[in-house]
């Protein structure tokens, strides 16, 4: 119980195990496949979109710088123009060529308010400073501070310039005051502040820094658009205050982070400006964020869906799968009896019917194949496997229920013959009449009747006494009474019945069996119709049944227990003996002699015939042979049965007779029964065409006795008949079979054949068939059969006598 | 002679050269009547400029080492304003001359100087202004017209009487010199450096001509762009 409990979810799982293994496979390939994808997806869309930037970024700054460039260029446009328009000013001008400094400051303070400039100058000629802004009234004239822009301006009408006052950063105009030729120049400074930085920033688009290096104080940031850290960075990022000039700044400046341009706007010996316009490559990839997080988003969804649907699909497919992997389980354990269990329109559909298809073919084939290895083909009936089946389980029963089981052995009589004559068809036919019957006779559904093989039935009646077995056994010849019949013929049907019971006959099923044979045996002998077995019939069995073993025949060839007799016949003709018919006879060692009806039909049922006919041959020719060189021109007879004609040893094992004796096949007769071309007539006549062929006389022996008809014997090259004894031994008589033998004669004469009659035993025969023009004449009144020195010694003696007789008649 | 020229009625100088400079006018005449003054002496004067070429609105001034007779009465010049340009450009006077500006322009003007030598203004106006500003201290004016930037006229204020200005041909003739030694100098609105730096020394004879050639250097005219006037397309 315990054990079952756990094995049961172990088959659960191994049921669904294969199926989920394909689905799990399905789901991780789909799975693998798709984030693959997506990763190659992000990792691609990363790349483009930080390429992306980058470049936007670059452009970006370096469209700034031109921007940057540009207005700044502008502006000193504007300023120099607002510094001329106001050093155009009549009052300034008045007021500066008034020599009086006061005046002159006050109006520089005046006109530098007008247009925010942080500080205002004016320069004499002599560059001497006359006047400035927001500076002590000494009236000391101090040289002009930037020579190089008044030079400048004295080029070109204006100059400009970015320097450092006291470290601040200030963009200078220097314009002349014209009266109208320069008189004086006035210089305006404007401050380089953050305000100037946040407009320049704004119309970039990029982070604008005015750094300031002086000599032994290093880098300062004057005005910045960037937060305080920011700024700090790009302090720290511009380096120590070290050095005696103003070092470049790199490209590279503030890292791969960010790109940078930058414009020295002003250098000095020991000062300079420089312009630092900067953007954020994070920055510029952050714009893509929004992008990134929806195309994750979509990934995750993707594969979300992905999983799910291909766990649905897994499963669908898995599900029927796992189905019909149960139902071939159930197939293989033999159960037929459930189709598949669901139905569908797709492939698995499809395979699931096919599979029902082979279920039902399998279980038809096993059905088959079954019935085919416990029931006659032929009837239907059980066959000897299932009988001594059914018999064991009969007798195990009984023996527990202390109850007799009786079994009935039965063999049709002469069903030989009718399957020999009238073919094998009807010998079926006739097998199957019998067997429904059986069928019909027994009322009980425990009594089982069996064809055990041949013309062999057997019934098991299990709890049944032997009194009770002879009751049906009587009821089983009753229903054989009437008779069959099968193509329009009446058939004869009749049986011998054994019968042996449980347990007074035997406890063991051969015991049983054996002793049913010996009843049946005896019954068949006797006529009896059946008989329960009696312990007497064991001897009895012996001296006749056990005749017919194989083993024992061959062995009688081996040990040349043989022996050929020759019977004479006489040429009514010539009134000579001319030819003998050579007869085998058994000399059993221990039985005597054995008559040739007791093994030769045997024989030939069991094919050792042929291997009597290859000794009778050799003997026969043997022996013509050595007639012949005694001078005796006797023609040997040799009966061939129908199993020596369907093959092609017998023609070849007379050509090397022939040769080896130097015997020529006159010397000979070949004796066929007309049902030998019955059974098979094309292998048959091929046989004996072969034959005549090769020389070899032809005659057809027991004339009348078979249903060869005469198309038949028209096509066969024979040169004689044998008229049946059956036919002869009565026929001075009956009138009929001498009609029968008058008929023969004549037919044969008209056919150009010459006739033989068998089984002449009086004299008055002899006379008749004379009288009818037979030819010749074979019987025991002529000559029993004779071994061949006494036949010899008989020839010899009386020869003469018979011949004469037959003259004489 | 300079100062004869200089005497002649505005009106009739306008009549014969319309749209000529006057200086131009004063040298011509000062060639044309030097002939008959044969016992006085005369400076051939000629400036070229550093390339050789001939320096026009040079001033030539003729000093003489005796000093300068007082007896001269200096008259009254003009200085138009035409087309809004001075005219002439270069106006050399002697000192205590009184310079009328005439405005022969559609337009009003205001005419001022800064200079040292003669501070002045003449508020927008149009016309001839009433009174005639004097010149009495020796020194180079430059005129500016409030209005117009580009303008610029240059009034020489000579201490000497004696004293012309180049035509095209960068000659000028300083005639009716009484002999002796004189100091010669040249000034010119581009002059580069100092007028002193040209001075030479400088012998007349009582009667005959003595050439100076003086070479200066230039510096570049400083000057205002012109205002576009409309429909006409340029300064």
């Amino acid at each position: 119980m315990k054990q079952a409990r756990s094995a049961l979810p172990r088959l659960f799982a191994g049921r669904v195990s294969m199926a989920r293994f394909v689905a799990h496979q399905v789901i991780v390939f789909v799975t693998l496949l798709l984030v693959a994808i997506q990763l190659v997806t992000l990792v691609a869309l990363n790349w483009a979109v930080s390429e992306n930037a980058r470049e936007s970024v670059r452009k970006e700054v370096e469209v700034g710088r031109r921007i940057f460039a540009r207005v700044m260029e502008d502006r000193t446009q504007q300023l120099t123009t607002a510094a001329s328009v106001l050093a155009s000013d009549f009052g300034l001008r008045q007021a500066l060529m008034s020599s009086d400094h006061a005046t002159i400051v006050s109006a520089l303070n005046n006109h530098a308010a007008r247009i925010r400039a942080a500080k205002m100058m004016l320069i004499g000629l002599d560059r001497k400073v006359l006047g400035e802004t927001a500076a002590g009234g000494n009236g000391e004239h101090t040289l002009f501070p930037y020579p190089r822009l008044i030079e400048d301006a004295e080029r070109k009408g204006a100059a400009s310039a970015i320097v450092l006052i006291e470290h601040a950063p200030f963009q200078l105009v220097v314009v002349p005051v014209l009266a109208p030729v320069p008189v004086a120049w006035v210089m305006v400074a404007f401050s380089v502040d953050t305000k100037l930085a946040k407009d320049l920033g704004l119309l970039t688009g990029l982070d604008v820094s005015f750094a300031t290096w002086v000599r032994d104080r290093g880098w300062n940031v004057a005005a910045t658009t960037l937060p305080t850290p920011a700024t700090r960075t790009l302090l720290g990022a511009l380096g120590p205050p070290a050095g005696t000039t103003a070092p470049p700044v790199a490209a590279n400046l503030l890292g791969a982070d960010f790109q940078l341009a930058s414009s020295v706007l002003g250098r000095e010996d020991d000062g300079a400006v420089v312009a630092i316009l900067q953007s954020s490559l994070r920055d510029a990839v952050a714009r893509f964020d929004a992008l990134r997080v929806i195309l994750l988003v979509l990934a995750a969804f993707s594969l979300c869906a992905t999983v799910a649907g291909s766990l649905l699909i897994a499963r669908s497919i898995s599900r029927p799968v796992s189905a019909l992997a149960e139902f071939a389980r159930r197939m293989e354990r033999g159960d037929y009896d459930h189709g598949p269990p669901e139905t569908r329109s797709d492939e698995l559909g499809e395979l699931a019917a096919s599979f029902n298809r082979m279920r039902l073919a399998i279980a038809a084939r096993e059905q088959q194949i079954k019935s085919m290895a416990l029931q006659d083909a032929l009837t239907g009936l059980p066959n000897r496997a299932l009988f001594n089946e059914r018999l064991q389980q009969a007798l195990g029963i009984a023996r527990r229920l202390a109850q007799p089981v009786s079994v009935l052995l039965i063999d049709l009589n002469r069903f030989k013959e009718v399957n020999d004559t009238l073919g094998h068809h009807v010998g079926d036919r006739l097998l199957c009449e019998v067997a429904d019957r059986l069928r019909m006779v027994l009322e009980r559904a425990s009594d089982t009747p069996a064809r055990l093989g041949g013309d062999e039935f057997a019934v098991l009646l299990p709890a049944a006494s032997a009194t009770m077995a002879e009751a049906a056994a009587r009821k089983i010849l009753l229903t054989f009474a009437a008779p069959v019949v099968v193509e329009g013929r009446q058939l004869d049907v009749s049986g011998s019945i054994g019968i042996a019971t449980f347990p007074e006959h035997g406890d063991d099923p051969n015991v049983l069996m054996s002793r049913a044979d010996a009843a049946m045996y005896v019954a068949k002998r006797k006529r009896l119709g059946y008989a329960r077995y009696d312990a007497s019939y064991d001897t009895e069995t012996e001296n006749h049944g056990r005749l017919s073993l194989t083993g024992e025949l061959r062995q009688a060839i081996a040990r040349n227990e043989l022996v050929l007799y020759y019977q004479p016949r006489l040429d009514l003709a010539s009134g000579e003996i001319t030819g003998v018919e050579a007869l085998v006879r058994w000399q059993h060692p221990e039985r005597g002699f054995v008559p040739p009806d007791q093994f030769i039909p045997f024989a030939e049922q069991t094919g050792c015939i042929r291997d009597i006919t290859q000794w009778v041959i050799g003997r026969a020719f043997e022996q013509g042979a050595r007639w012949r060189a005694a001078g005796l021109a006797l023609a040997v007879s040799i009966n061939l049965s129908a199993r020596d004609l369907l093959g092609p040893e017998l023609p070849r094992r007379f050509a090397e007779l022939l040769a080896s004796h130097g015997a020529s096949p006159h010397w000979f007769l070949l004796e066929i029964t007309e049902s030998a071309i019955v059974d098979d007539p094309v292998r048959a006549l091929e046989t004996v065409t072969r034959l005549h062929e090769m020389g070899f006389s032809l005659s057809i022996d027991d004339f009348g006795t078979g249903y060869s008809s005469l198309a038949q014997l028209k096509r066969l090259p024979v040169a004689e008949l044998k008229i049946d004894k059956s036919f002869v031994m009565d026929m001075a008589r009956d009138p009929d079979d001498m009609t029968i033998v008058r008929s023969v004669i004549d037919l044969a004469h008209n056919m150009g054949l010459s006739v033989v009659a068998e089984g002449v035993e009086t004299d008055e025969v002899r006379e008749l068939l004379y009288d009818m023009g037979c030819d010749y004449l074979q019987g025991y009144h002529i000559c029993k059969p004779l071994p061949a020195e006494q036949l010899e010694g008989w020839l010899a003696r009386g020869a003469a006598q018979h011949c004469n007789k037959g003259e004489i008649t | 002679m300079c100062t004869r020229s200089l005497k002649m009625p505005a009106r009739y100088r306008r009549s014969v050269s319309a749209g000529v400079g006057g200086g131009v006018l004063a040298a011509l005449l000062a060639l044309l009547l030097a002939a008959p003054d044969a016992t006085a002496g005369e400076i051939r004067a000629a400036v070229r400029d550093r390339d050789g070429k001939p320096v026009a609105d040079a001033v030539v001034v003729a000093v003489p080492a005796a000093g300068t007779a007082s007896a001269s009465h200096p008259g009254v010049a003009e200085e138009d304003q035409r087309n809004k340009e001075f005219v002439p450009h270069v106006l050399p006077v002697q000192a205590g001359t009184r310079v009328s500006f005439p405005n022969n322009d559609n337009i009003r003007h205001h005419v001022y100087s800064f200079s040292p030598a003669k501070t002045f203004e003449l508020p927008l106006y149009s016309g001839t202004p009433a009174s005639p500003v004097l010149f009495d201290k020796p020194g180079v004016i430059v005129l500016g017209c409030n209005i117009h930037d580009w303008m610029v006229g240059y009034i020489y204020v000579s201490e000497s009487p004696h004293f012309a200005k180049t035509g095209a041909d960068g000659k000028a003739t300083l005639g009716g010199l009484p002999g002796g030694d004189y100091t010669l100098r040249v000034w010119h609105p581009q002059l580069e450096g100092g007028e002193q730096a040209t001075a030479r020394q400088l012998a007349v004879p009582s009667s005959g001509a003595v050439d100076a050639a003086t070479t200066i250097g230039l510096v570049p005219d400083f000057r205002a762009r012109r205002a576009p006037t409309p429909g006409r397309g340029g300064y």
